[in-house]
């Protein structure tokens, strides 16, 4: 089996941010690390976060840090990786890259004590930076440097010796072991680091944070200790300050400063630092001559535990949450007011030690949000399932944590938001919107079209319906469009009704008695289509005139006609695009020297029903691809519903370079609409797709909307690119939300108080194996106005626990049942059987039953239950007041925490030793294990494939497929026994067969979830994988040798050409835990359009093949 | 010294374990092994993120919580160091 790696959605988590001008200029602009994934994001003037660009580097990013040559106006990003080296990146506005500009090796690469890459610190004057490279016998927990002005750089280190804690039995110098501030001077001249000043410091500090020097400040640095903040600095006494702690906090708990960021101005300085539970507090130094006075920490705001904060010039803070959505909040106030403040000089000393502060958290007063930005970190569960019966499966997955979990509905598709419906008087069949004059802004009319009339409505403040508009509104229109410079047109069954801008209305009428059946037109030129198959191509003059130009007859009826837009600068476009009912599609010229003569033609699979030129500035770099020159592409929804794309050659009209993409069961109908400003098309099959320029390539992807009939594009004021379609008797104005990731939409259910999982639908019969426990958070006081999604909940002592089992009604995202379990019991040594009453909605208790270790696998197993507690896997029949014991094996290594069932297979995971086949035998009563994996595998999630395989993931990152050789399964199967003599005879303490290991592959994310599911309607089966850092991908098996081989070059040539950017070697990190096997890594593959066109075509030439354009 | 010290395999391996924590020796007690073990597998839980951020959530901490945590057990990754056997 070969399989094809491919993220879906990237991760969403964020490791780090750091923020600065990385584009040159006066723009603020964010980095982010999310694990394996270098991210460029932007606030715009509103405040909405854009992704400009982002990169898979593969490799694990670690630290990041920015810096600035001096007089500079341009950023750097530092990043430390598992690569073993430091690499020093630049962003490329013009390409929309980030470039490489230097790399330093150091040797051993991984993410390992002895690889330097976890702590960087900057020089504030961008002369140094520093790497903490393992200094033998020290563990270190944080460095920064010190802004010494120009004087030699210096960094401070906080550090602890653990050499001597390791050789004293007694544990005097452990109890002693004292964590040391140490800085280090880097001297220019001799270009020699040397250790320059060592001072005690706090046994609980744990990070520094760079306080501001030179002539801006005091210098030194603030060391962030367990319920501290001290000042220190070389030849300066400390200043401490104690943490203000919330009053509810339990006494044995610390106040821990995990995130921190510093906003400088010319005058002032602060710094923002916030706890672990979410606090901010705002940090500000008294300072003169003397060095620093006082030191003051005053309450600023509570927002959710970030992993990184970044304070933004023009007045923003973003902030990287750790789990759960990212926030870009803006300052209304810099903390000035009145709060509770603690402060150096008023430091108490008693005998228990400092006299703590206390405060109240309270609603936000110095920040507003103003965007957010979602994030699924951590994945815990997922399940694929079609509940809505949609066209595709939905993915169910459980988000975040505590009091910001969720339960979120994942669709394929890109998000719209819905601006407004409004019903029509009767089932509409077409819409169009129209300028009054090219140079408009906006829209002014919106056109519908009815079976047997037209209603014209008119777009400003509201929109209302229209009689003065000139367009005829007794009968249907076929196409209704601006025309020339200030004049519309409306095509009608029986003529074209021109209607200039003074309100002069010429009327032309088909001939005879046929009647209009399709038109195509691009503003200057239309062709109509009549029935019978006639032809009658019109211009329009310079007097604005609407004029017959040729007339041409078809072989027979014409199915669907589109003419390409008018090259910039010219009168006319060349090609005419017919679609016939006889499965061809010709290109006719415009020209009036060949004036209708074919071109060329293109046989298609289904007769076409929708014809669109459209003409793509796809480019290999930019941030707009607008200096690279235009591919014309036309597109045709066929009948089967297939899309079919050909390139039309710009000078002769020949088409080559074809391709189809299935897109529903109805045949695509393609408009053009605009994307940011650029051509884009829209498909509206079974369901709408688009197809559109992301970051400089063009994607086709499905919208996370309903079944639409017609739509055009639409623009007023208040949206600037919109949509507006009917489907039904509705009109439906929407937006395209540009999301940032990708391709997946999260629509948010539930903030779900705790997490749980409904298993109902799934045909599981098992219970509460699905409920994530939670510890601590034992909130009696409901009435607390402030909302635990921002504060948190209050902390509980530990070993209190509380969790509650929820049914949920997706579609109405109301919760049926909620059982709360009490008094920890539930949590532990429990099994409660549950009855689903009224069709699912509510749940039963039936009995608990007490066994003896924590069950964390529950499976259904031929009308019984398998269980798992701890070590042993039992089978227990259902009794009237309790669970009976039926049959058990104790012989499993260390804890079950998955069991699979498939007839009379089982299939259990251990948390650490991964997968043991066993077999139940009925007639003897017997559970026994008949084979194992030779390695051990902390299995965090794990999913049955087949009848001898299984698929599973590791704690640290790999996705693996075991499976039991064949002749081995078909041994067992014959064997009368089942193997059961083999068993008992064992091998090395293990069972007598082991499985064998048939994929391998190193994602770099903890995989919470593992699922086998179809996602392309009528495609085939791939597993699907969910992460903690909020990630999905999936795994699609090969179906041809030919493939896999074109693949695995097509990947060797990419890891040849294209190393990953941060300079790990991309076989070593796929390989990180075990040799990568079988695995083709499609994220890697589909870097091959962001090369340059030159490497692409070597690359392409070395396949026998040419590159694509599209 | 001579020169040829240098190349033997007893001064490369002073020199890999200089330069390298971890690296072993024949002497290497049991419980200085493990001691080096458990260091490696914190800084590796601290270095990867993801891992990190599944334990913190396993033990309902901020992931800069755990993290300190860790480094913290990394002082006495295993309680305290046998008795020497004075020889």
């Amino acid at each position: 089996m070969y399989l094809y790696n491919l993220t879906l959605q990237q991760a969403t988590g964020i490791v780090s941010a750091i923020n600065g001008n990385f584009s040159g200029g006066k723009i603020q602009e964010i980095v982010v690390a999310r694990g394996k994934i270098l991210s460029l994001l932007r606030p715009d003037e509103l405040g909405k976060l854009q992704t400009l660009h982002s990169v898979e580097i593969f490799g694990c990013i670690r630290s990041l840090a920015q810096f600035r040559l001096t007089g500079a106006q341009k950023d750097y990003i530092v990043v430390g990786s598992d690569s073993g080296r430091i690499v020093i990146l630049e962003y490329n506005k013009e390409k929309n890259v980030f470039d490489k500009v230097h790399q330093e090796t150091f040797g051993k690469s991984g993410c390992r004590r002895i690889v330097p890459g976890q702590y960087l610190a900057i020089d504030p004057k961008g002369r140094a930076v520093m790497i903490e490279a393992h200094k033998s016998h020290t563990i270190v927990y944080s460095i920064c440097g010190v802004d010494c002005g120009f004087d030699n750089p210096i960094f401070a280190a906080i550090e602890l010796d653990y050499s001597e804690a390791d050789q004293d039995s007694t544990g005097v110098a452990a109890g002693e072991a004292q964590k040391h501030l140490t800085f280090y001077e880097l001297d220019l001249g001799l270009n020699h680091v040397s250790r320059k000043w060592s001072d005690q410091v706090d046994n609980g500090a744990n990070m520094l944070v760079t306080v501001p020097g030179g002539g801006d400040g005091p210098s030194g640095v603030l060391v962030c200790a367990e319920n501290f903040v001290i000042y220190k600095n070389q030849g300066h006494p400390d200043i401490r300050a104690v943490i203000p702690r919330r009053a509810d906090l339990p006494e044995e708990r610390g106040v821990l400063i995990v995130s921190a960021a510093t906003h400088k101005q010319k005058s002032m300085f602060f710094f923002l630092l916030q706890t672990e539970y979410g606090d901010i507090f705002k940090v500000t130094l008294e300072h003169g001559n003397d060095g620093v006075t006082e030191l003051k920490i005053k309450y600023f705001d509570t927002i959710p535990v970030t992993a990184s904060m970044c304070v933004l010039k023009t007045g923003f803070l973003f902030a990287a949450s750790e789990f759960g959505n990212h926030a870009l909040y803006q300052f209304q106030a810099i903390g000035d007011d009145p709060d509770v403040e603690s402060s150096s000089s008023t430091l108490m000393e008693t005998e228990e030690g400092f006299q703590p502060v206390f405060f109240q958290p309270r609603g936000l007063k110095n920040l507003v949000r103003i965007d957010r930005a979602e994030s699924l970190m951590p994945i815990m569960d997922m399940k694929i399932a079609n509940l809505f019966e949609e066209e595709t499966p939905q993915i169910y997955s459980l988000c975040g944590r505590g009091p910001r979990s969720s339960l979120r509905i994942l669709r394929p598709g890109l998000a719209i938001s819905e601006m407004a419906v409004s019903q029509l008087p009767g089932v509409p069949s077409a819409v169009w919107t129209v300028k009054k004059n090219v140079n408009d802004a906006f829209d002014a009319y919106i056109v519908v079209s009815f079976a047997n009339a037209t209603l014209v409505l008119s777009i400003g403040e509201t929109v209302e319906e229209v009689s003065d508009s000139g367009f005829l509104d007794t009968t249907p229109s076929l196409a209704v469009s601006l025309i020339g410079d200030d004049s519309l047109m409306q095509v009608h069954p029986n003529g074209i009704r021109h209607i200039r801008e003074d309100g002069r209305i010429n009327e032309w009428r088909t001939p005879g008695k046929r009647t209009t059946v399709k038109v195509g037109s691009n503003g200057l030129q239309v062709v109509i289509a009549l029935s019978g198959g006639e032809l009658i191509y019109f211009e329009v003059d310079m007097t604005g005139q609407l004029m017959e130009v040729e007339k041409h007859e078809m072989s027979g009826d014409v199915a669907c006609l589109d003419i390409a837009p008018v090259p910039e600068g010219r009168q006319r476009s060349r090609f005419l695009a017919v679609g016939s009912y006889d499965n061809t599609i010709r290109i006719l010229s415009l020209d009036p020297d060949d004036c209708m003569q074919v071109l060329s033609v293109q046989s298609v699979s289904s007769p076409p029903e929708s014809l669109l030129f459209l003409e793509v500035k796809a480019s290999i770099g930019g941030e707009d691809g607008a200096d690279h020159p235009a591919n014309l592409f036309l597109n045709a929804g066929l009948q089967n519903g297939v899309l079919f794309r050909t390139v039309v050659d710009m000078i002769t009209g020949q088409l080559s370079d074809s391709r189809s993409r299935f897109l529903g069961l109805r045949a695509p109908k393609l408009f053009s609409v605009k994307v940011r400003g650029r051509p884009a098309m829209l498909c509206l099959s079974s369901r709408p797709w688009l197809g559109y320029i992301h970051q400089g390539h063009f994607l086709l992807t499905p919208l996370s909307y309903e079944t639409l009939e017609f739509a055009a594009s639409f623009s007023s004021d208040q949206c600037a690119e919109g949509v507006v379609s009917v489907a039904g008797d509705a009109l439906r104005v929407f937006t395209i939300e540009q999301s940032d990731q990708g391709s997946y939409t999260a629509e948010e259910r539930e903030a779900a108080r705790k997490e749980c999982f409904e298993a109902a639908g799934m045909g599981e019969n098992g219970n509460g194996n699905m409920n994530q426990m939670e510890n601590g958070g034992d909130d009696e006081d409901k009435e607390d106005p402030l909302c635990d999604e921002q504060y948190g909940y209050p902390k509980a002592e530990s070993n209190k626990w509380v969790s509650c089992i929820r049914v949920l009604d997706p579609r109405t995202a109301a919760t049926t049942c909620l059982l709360e379990l009490q008094d920890n019991e539930a949590a532990f040594r429990f099994i409660h059987i549950y009855r689903f009453l009224e069709d699912g909605r509510s749940l039963e208790l039936l009995h608990k039953t007490q066994v003896e270790g924590v069950p964390l696998a529950l499976c259904q197993f031929q009308g019984r239950l398998l269980a798992g507690i701890g070590s042993v896997l039992r089978l227990y029949d259902l009794g009237k007041k309790r669970l009976l014991r039926k049959c058990e094996n104790k012989l499993f290594p260390n804890s079950i925490v998955s069991i699979q069932t498939y007839r009379d297979r089982i299939y259990v995971g251990d948390i650490q030793e991964s997968f043991h086949f066993c077999k139940y035998r009925r007639d003897e009563n017997q559970l026994y294990i008949f084979s194992d994996d030779v390695v051990p595998r902390w299995l965090t999630a794990s999913y049955h494939i087949d009848f001898d395989t299984m698929a599973g993931a590791d704690k640290f990152g790999n996705v693996y497929f075991v499976r039991l050789p064949q002749d081995v399964s078909d041994e067992i199967e014959e064997d009368p026994t089942g193997g059961k003599i083999k068993w008992e005879q064992g091998r090395l303490n293990g069972a007598p067969n082991k499985v064998e290991e048939i994929v391998q592959f190193h994602v770099g994310d903890v995989v919470t979830s593992l699922q086998k599911a179809s996602l392309i309607p009528g495609g085939g089966e791939c597993v699907l994988y969910g992460t903690v850092m909020g990630s999905l991908g999936a795994l699609l098996p090969f179906t041809s040798r030919d493939d896999v081989d074109f693949f695995s070059h097509l990947e060797m040539h990419m890891r040849q050409e294209h190393p990953p950017l941060c300079g790990r070697d991309h076989m070593a990190y796929r390989s990180a835990y075990f040799p990568v096997k079988d695995v083709v890594d499609g994220d890697l593959c589909e870097q091959f359009p962001t090369l340059p066109l030159d490497l692409q075509r070597k690359i392409a030439d070395e396949l026998d093949r040419t590159p694509g354009r599209y | 010294m001579q020169a040829s010290d240098r190349f033997n395999i007893n001064s490369q391996l002073e020199h890999l374990q200089a330069k390298y924590v971890g690296t072993g020796h024949a002497d290497l007690s049991r419980f200085e092994w493990a001691v080096n073990i458990q260091r490696d597998s914190y800084a590796s839980y601290i270095g990867h993120y993801p891992m990190l951020a599944y334990f913190s959530v396993a033990e309902n901490e901020s992931i800069g919580r755990e993290r300190y945590n860790f480094m913290q057990k990394m002082l006495l990754p295993c309680g305290l160091p046998p008795e020497r056997e004075d020889d």
